[in-house]
């Protein structure tokens, strides 16, 4: 247990030192103007706290929803891909060839169909964080045991039965790795889309900041950022662990 | 010198021959489909003319290519310098580690294009910015394989350096620096292909005359000839890169062994 404070307080405490190194160089003057004193970007999230906090919801609504939407879409794919094995490499190549398209290309295309709007932002997000989830699903679902495939087909399981019961839990932990590498990207494509001219939003925030050198607000609105995509890859992190174990105990075997 | 460097420069005069005959296939089938199926210019333009915008720009692609290989170069050197130095740190002292490593990792997680605003005010518009944003995305990758590998050596061989007496440096320079070099050579093999893709990205963003720069300007110029020449320059370039770490990876393993 000891151990496990210790693992949270010591990099704990190098983030507080470098925070007041950092506060103390700015309070001596050795910063350059882009870079604020730590304790003037926290008075300015607490001053700004209800613009930060209305675009702040916004990203976190266009990720939320992205991620859904990514979630389910991969989920589809995956269980065609699961019923028809013919499907796959198809899928993985046409899912490679989307990937290597670069975000910044597509937001002009989706522009031109859906203009600057909700859908368009929600799109963009799903489009950025679905190819991880895929091939998460695809190589857990390839990844059933054998003498489990053949214990479901003797005992005459569904199709339905078998991706549920089977397949599904045993590609748990892949499809949590495809979930946990998809989570920044989430937020990642949120300030992309806003980045494309919205007008709610930390990305709007930041490129505002941005130009007119309010480097304060910037600050604070890239911190926001940093903590939204570290945070979601944490709590997944945790609901891994959770559904993991809970899964693992539920079979009888210790964890 | 030249019989140990004679099979690196095999290795890279033989990688890039495999690719420019791969490219003049590409060519060759892209032209055929133009003049046959008569694409307009402004879809796809002709080899033909992608290779007249790049004899007639020459001395610009040049520059610039200059400029991002420089910048690329320059950031590589960086994180390899860090990385190797906080590597060694890290295996040194635990404690260190302990500290430290959870930060990365929670860095590690943030997107770097998500913080590239941020990157812009204080690294300036200039090439600073396309150093630290290489340097910065392939640290990670370096300081991780060169962890790994500086711990690579098995528990026997390290009790047999301390049954010697070997101190804490010589344990670090005769066992675990050699053991990691194969290691270092993957994540840097990994790290160079995209990192003058991501010096491109970063001109793109800052708008600093380079590759990534000059694309988006002929783009918006819709002087489509002169973007795929662009493109084939960064193209080549990146593998170009590749192919000289993969030959100094084959040159100093034959020389350690």
């Amino acid at each position: 247990m000891s151990s496990r404070i210790s693992n949270v307080a010591l990099p704990g405490s190098v983030f507080l030192l470098l925070t007041l190194a950092f506060e103390l160089a700015g309070l001596a003057g050795l910063l350059p103007p882009t870079i604020p004193r730590p304790v003037k970007v926290v008075e300015n999230m607490v001053g700004d706290g209800a613009v930060l906090w209305l675009h702040c919801r916004s990203t976190v609504l266009t990720a939320a929803c992205g991620y859904a939407m990514a979630i389910g879409a991969a989920f589809s794919a995956g269980f065609l891909v699961h019923q028809h094995k013919a499907l796959e490499t198809a899928a993985l190549t046409i899912g490679t060839v989307l990937n290597s398209i670069p975000i910044i290309a597509v937001a002009p295309i989706l522009i031109i169909w859906m203009g600057v709007s909700w859908p368009m932002r929600i799109t963009l997000t799903a489009f950025l964080c679905f190819f991880p989830i895929f091939v998460g699903m695809i190589q857990g679902l390839g990844a059933t045991e054998r003498n489990a495939g053949e214990l479901f087909l003797v005992l005459a399981a569904t199709p339905a039965q078998r991706f549920w019961k089977l397949a599904l839990p045993s590609a748990l932990p892949y499809i949590f790795l495809g979930l946990k590498i998809a989570a920044p990207l989430a937020v990642l494509g949120a300030l992309v889309a806003e980045w494309t001219g919205t007008e709610t939003g930390l990305g709007v925030l930041m490129i505002n900041a941005m130009f007119n050198f309010q480097m304060e607000r910037l600050w604070a609105s890239v911190l926001i950022v940093c903590i939204l995509s570290a945070g979601s890859y944490g709590a997944l992190s945790l609901i891994e662990r959770v559904v993991l174990t809970a899964d693992r105990t539920a079979d009888g075997i210790a964890p | 010198m030249n019989r140990a460097a004679a099979p690196a420069i095999a290795i890279v005069g033989r990688r890039m021959g495999a690719y420019g005959l791969v490219m003049a296939c590409l060519l060759a089938i892209w032209q055929a489909a133009v003049t046959v199926f008569q694409i307009p210019g402004y879809l796809m333009p002709a080899p033909a003319a992608v290779l007249a915008s790049l004899a007639d720009n020459a001395s610009l692609i040049g520059s610039d290519a200059v400029f991002t290989v420089f910048c690329t170069l320059a950031g590589m050197t960086v994180s390899i310098v860090a990385a190797m130095t906080l590597a060694v740190a890290f295996v040194l002292s635990g404690l260190l580690s302990r500290a430290l490593m959870p930060l990365i990792i929670v860095v590690r997680t943030i997107p770097v294009i998500a913080v590239a605003p941020l990157m812009i005010s204080v690294f300036g518009r200039e090439q600073w910015n396309s150093i630290a944003i290489v340097a910065l995305l392939s640290f990670f990758q370096i300081m991780l394989a060169a962890k790994k590998g500086l711990l690579s050596p098995s528990a026997n061989a390290i009790e047999m350096m301390h049954v010697y007496g070997a101190g804490m440096c010589q344990v670090l320079l005769k066992l675990r620096i050699p053991a990691a070099i194969p290691y270092i050579f993957t994540g840097l093999r990994i790290a160079s292909g995209s990192a003058i893709l991501c010096a491109m990205f970063a001109e793109w963003l800052s708008g600093a005359a380079g590759l990534g720069s000059l694309t988006l300007d002929a783009y918006s110029q819709q002087d489509f000839s002169l973007m795929w020449a662009t493109v084939l320059v960064g193209t080549t370039a990146a593998y170009l890169f590749f192919t000289l770490t993969v030959a100094a990876e084959g040159l100093v393993l034959d020389r350690t062994r």
